[in-house]
């Protein structure tokens, strides 16, 4: 089997205060591994430890007991970061800079020549879709705008391994959707993907395997489906069927035959983010159109008039 | 600096004031190079180091240099074992330092650490020294092995960002400030025609140095502390840099960008001074005189190193009276041996020899009335005697007297007049005929080429002199004001000012690795000052202060004694002095690691028109980086050491 791409053991980080004495348990015995290829989820609530769990990965936290390795390296060997992309929860750029300017220092950190530092840049601003804003100064930009910037500089050496903190956090829906999305094209890529989200939703949504934290502790590690999975209950679509009293007898029937019952029943509902998303389309295919009070709206019907 | 009017003058004095105090003789490299300097250097950062390293293994222990690779960990252990002679001498030291609180301790009996420091036998020194080296490559280990690392792109990439940063947050918006200055300073500065030049080159040099200084200490100290603040420097430490690429990108960054406003500013600077001088101004100070300067010692005076002492406060010249201190002893003498004269000065006419020497009068006199002074240029090929017998064979046949250049060549000896009058706060001049350089070039080697002689001529009256009151001109004085070499010459201050500021930026960058922002300024400011008091530390060390040390101070304030009375000798005291006696002990270790800032500043050569020695710049030039170096170590160690994330 494959080495992993990262491996803890019993890593270990309380915070002392100037005296010594223990502050805060912050991450207590961590034992995970992350794999070649997957997007590996970090959750918890906040303080559960999936910041500091990243930076002990980074090496900007030392480890009070345990060890980490990223690729084979010690987590505090500066040579590891060769091959990481890190995009932190804000984006602590320079905002001095434009995104051109900010492509090129941080293309240099990594010691790249400048014809290639030129080449990847234009192609990340291009992928981030900054092209038309890349000589504004960062301090001229959106939340958003820099999210995307920060994620472009966390692809210029184009690694193996990327970090991503709270990749979605203050993004709009639409943002957060071109995240999610350009985080799977990364693993299509062969790239692993390590993030540590609240959003329970993009967690799912997006994510191969996870760890929950609580206060510092382990409490659940494996693959979403496995854990969502639950075997006392079956769930069931069907198309091409209305739903109907007699359907629903029928059914009731069925599984009562098998030592069950029917608890629900009814038409699936889309999330609420394809929804959105939906009308975001619609609106911008169908300009000046707007909602008027009254009308109906419903599954699959326009949700205004033009 | 003494300057002064002179009303009347003798036709060998020329109406110059410029006078040049040099209190510390001007730096030359083969001092700063020379072994017992290194050996210094090297005992003093070996202390640290080596106490550090002692520290180091106290609290983290063996368990950290059993994760570094083998090659590493076999360079360190043996680092490490030849680094014990000196941690044991800093424990040694620590128990001197400490000892006049031990029970039983003697003052009159017990030297002070660093006199005892001083009668070590040199090998015992060497030994240590080398121990001291082991223990520096012991710290710089890890520094070392990962120097072929280092990337200069990576560095360069930083640096420039450090300048864009300091040039779009506006930093350059400080030095409009210097601009007010130059603008509007000539409303409020008084000036005499003749000086001119003086004033202007020491207002620009205060303007410039002040907002320099600020605001390099301002960027330094700040830079990093607000990257951690901000977070920016996650996204930096997250790539493959190493730390000290980062601290010396900053530096370059920040160098680079004073740099070229200190150029602008010297060339901003070089013609507002410029613009219109007064020929008397010009004839003062635009030009850069070369100094020659000569070994001084005394004959007659009770000591050979020390001229007669008049009770003046400030030390600086000794004095020679114009009568025996003795009868029967000899007259007394201030002698200058010049042991290295450029050949250049043989192949002129005349040379100009200036002096500048201090009345110290035991009698009135008459006022505005100088002081008569006999002077006498000898080489080493001087025979008084065959000078003796030639004179009276001249006089026997009728011969003309031997001319002054005859003289010179032919016996190696000039007198300008028997009694040469000069006054206070003047500088004389005397033209030398160039003969005598040429008659100096060669001959015994044992004795100096040239040795000028100097008698009081007035019996109630001193004369005080020191070994820089002397000099002969190696520049040529017939060109007269000379802007270009002015020119050079405030360059070169500039130079001096640069290194200042590389000392300051350094050391608020290095404070800052570790210490807030705020801090770091405040702490690179305090330690630079230091610096420029340690003429008053020193007195502090060697108990030279009036009132004693600070808790002798304190107690003298609360019981309200006079400085000069000596402390009741009741066992309070006693503590109260054996206490101050620690605390001397610590503060002078603690000299060993202040900045010699003084010995930067050249403002002075330049207004007063002397030439700032190349040599002399080269010397601090290195002597300022060998001093930063163990503070680059110290910033190293502490970015490496330091998380640079918090737990939010």
């Amino acid at each position: 089997m494959a080495e992993p791409v990262v491996e803890t053991q019993k890593l270990t980080k309380i915070f002392l205060d100037f005296w010594g004495r223990k502050k805060k348990v912050a991450l207590r015995a961590l034992d995970i591994k992350v794999n070649q290829g997957e997007i590996f989820g970090l959750l918890g609530p906040n303080g559960s430890g999936k910041t500091t769990t990243i930076k002990l990965l980074l090496g900007l936290l030392f480890p009070t007991e345990g060890r980490a390795t990223v690729m084979g390296k010690s987590t505090t060997d500066v040579r590891k970061n060769e091959l990481i992309g890190y995009l932190p929860e804000e984006s602590y750029l320079y905002r001095f800079l434009n995104a051109e300017e900010t492509l090129d220092f941080y293309g240099r950190l990594f010691d790249l020549p400048a014809s290639v530092r030129v080449r990847r840049s234009q192609e990340l601003i291009e992928r981030v879709g900054l092209a038309r804003d890349k000589k504004r100064q960062l301090r001229e930009y959106s939340k958003g705008m820099r999210q995307r910037i920060g994620l472009a500089q966390a692809l210029i050496n184009d690694p193996k391994l990327v970090i991503l903190d709270e990749p979605t956090s203050g993004l709009d829906p639409l943002g957060a959707r071109w995240m999610k999305d350009l985080i799977r094209d990364l693993r299509n890529e062969g790239k692993t993907v390590i993030m540590c989200s609240h959003r329970l939703e993009d967690v799912q949504d997006i994510c191969d395997r996870i760890a929950i934290l609580h206060e510092g502790d382990l409490q659940s590690y494996g693959h979403v489906s496995d854990l969502l999975k639950d075997t006392m209950r079956v769930e069931m679509r069907a198309s091409q069927v209305k739903l109907t009293p007699e359907l629903e007898k029928d059914l009731r029937e069925v599984l009562t035959r098998h030592g069950g019952t029917l608890d629900t029943v009814g038409n699936p509902t889309t999330t609420l983010e394809d929804y959105f998303l939906r009308i975001v389309e619609e609106s911008k295919a169908r300009p000046g159109r707007r909602f008027l009070p009254g009308e109906q709206t419903g599954k699959n019907e326009p949700v205004g008039k033009k | 600096m003494a300057t002064g009017l002179l009303d009347s003058m003798t036709p060998l004095l020329q109406p110059v004031f410029a006078v040049l105090s040099l209190e510390r003789d001007p730096l030359t490299i083969s001092r700063v190079l020379d072994w017992y300097a290194i050996r210094y250097y090297l005992l003093t950062v070996g202390s640290v180091t080596s106490l550090c390293l002692l520290l180091w293994f106290l609290f983290r222990g063996w368990k950290q240099v059993s994760r570094l690779s083998p090659g590493t960990k076999l360079a360190f252990t043996i680092l490490g074992l030849l680094s014990l002679p000196m941690v044991g001498l800093d424990i040694f030291s620590l128990a001197q330092f400490t000892q006049p609180l031990w029970p039983n301790y003697d003052p009159e009996k017990t030297a002070p650490a660093a006199i005892s420091a001083m009668m070590r036998p040199e090998w015992i020194n060497d030994v240590l020294a080398f121990s001291a080296l082991a223990s520096i490559l012991a710290v710089s280990l890890p520094f070392l092995v990962n120097l072929p690392r280092l990337s200069f792109r990576r560095i360069f990439a930083i640096a420039k960002l450090s300048f864009k940063e300091a040039i779009r947050k506006r930093v350059l918006y400080a030095f409009t400030g210097l601009l007010l200055i130059l603008l509007f300073g000539s409303w409020f500065i008084p000036s005499k025609s003749s000086d001119q030049i003086r004033t202007y080159v020491t207002v620009v040099f205060w303007a410039m140095t002040v907002i320099l200084l600020m605001v390099s200490a301002l960027l330094a100290a700040f830079g990093i502390p607000a990257d951690i603040k901000s977070q920016s420097l996650f996204l930096i430490v997250t790539k493959p840099v190493e730390r000290v690429e980062i601290l010396l990108g900053r530096l370059l960054g920040y160098m680079s960008l004073l740099t070229l406003i200190l150029i602008v500013l010297t060339g901003a600077g070089l013609l507002y001074i410029l613009r219109g001088v007064s020929p008397e101004a010009a004839e003062e100070s635009l030009k850069a005189r070369a100094p020659v300067y000569g070994i001084l010692h005394y004959e007659n005076t009770g000591s050979e190193r020390e001229g007669d002492n008049v009770g003046r406060e400030w030390a600086y010249r000794g004095y020679i009276s114009g009568s025996a201190a003795t009868p029967g002893s000899g007259q007394p003498k201030a002698i200058w041996d010049f042991t290295a004269l450029p050949s250049v000065l043989a192949g002129r006419p005349t040379v100009t020899a200036e002096f500048t020497f201090d009345i110290y009068r035991t009698t009135k006199g008459f006022e505005n009335q100088g002081v008569g002074i006999g002077m006498a240029f000898t080489t080493r090929n001087y025979d008084a005697e065959k000078l003796r017998l030639e004179r009276e064979s001249r006089d026997r046949e009728g011969k003309p007297a031997l001319t002054p250049d005859e003289l010179a060549e032919k016996f190696g000896f000039f007198q300008p007049a028997a009694s040469i009058t000069f006054y206070d706060f003047s500088t004389g001049s005397v033209e030398v005929p160039g003969k005598l350089f040429v008659n100096a070039q060669t001959g015994p080697e044992d004795k100096p080429p040239i040795i000028v002689t100097v008698t009081c001529k007035e019996i109630t009256q001193y004369v005080g002199m020191a070994r820089y009151d002397f000099y002969f001109r190696e520049d040529d004085t017939s060109r007269g004001a000379d802007a270009l070499r002015f020119s050079w010459n405030f360059a070169k201050a500039s130079m001096g000012l640069w290194l200042r500021i590389l000392l300051v930026t350094t050391l608020a960058l290095v404070l800052s690795t570790y210490l807030s922002g705020v801090v770091s300024l405040l702490v690179a400011l305090f330690v630079f000052m230091l610096g420029q008091f340690q003429e008053f530390l020193l007195a502090l060390v060697i108990g030279r202060v009036a009132g004693g040390g600070p808790l002798e101070n304190l107690s003298r304030l609360i019981t309200n004694e006079v400085a000069g009375k000596q402390l009741e000798n009741t066992a309070l005291n006693n503590v109260i002095m054996n206490t101050d006696r620690v605390l001397r002990e610590f503060l002078g270790g603690l000299m060993n690691f202040l900045p010699e800032v003084q010995s930067l500043s050249f403002t002075e050569y330049v207004s007063n028109g002397f030439n700032i020695g190349g040599a002399d710049l080269a010397a601090n030039a290195i002597r300022t980086v060998a001093y930063l170096l163990p503070w680059l170590l110290l910033g190293y160690h502490a970015l490496r050491e330091r998380e640079v994330a918090g737990p939010t």
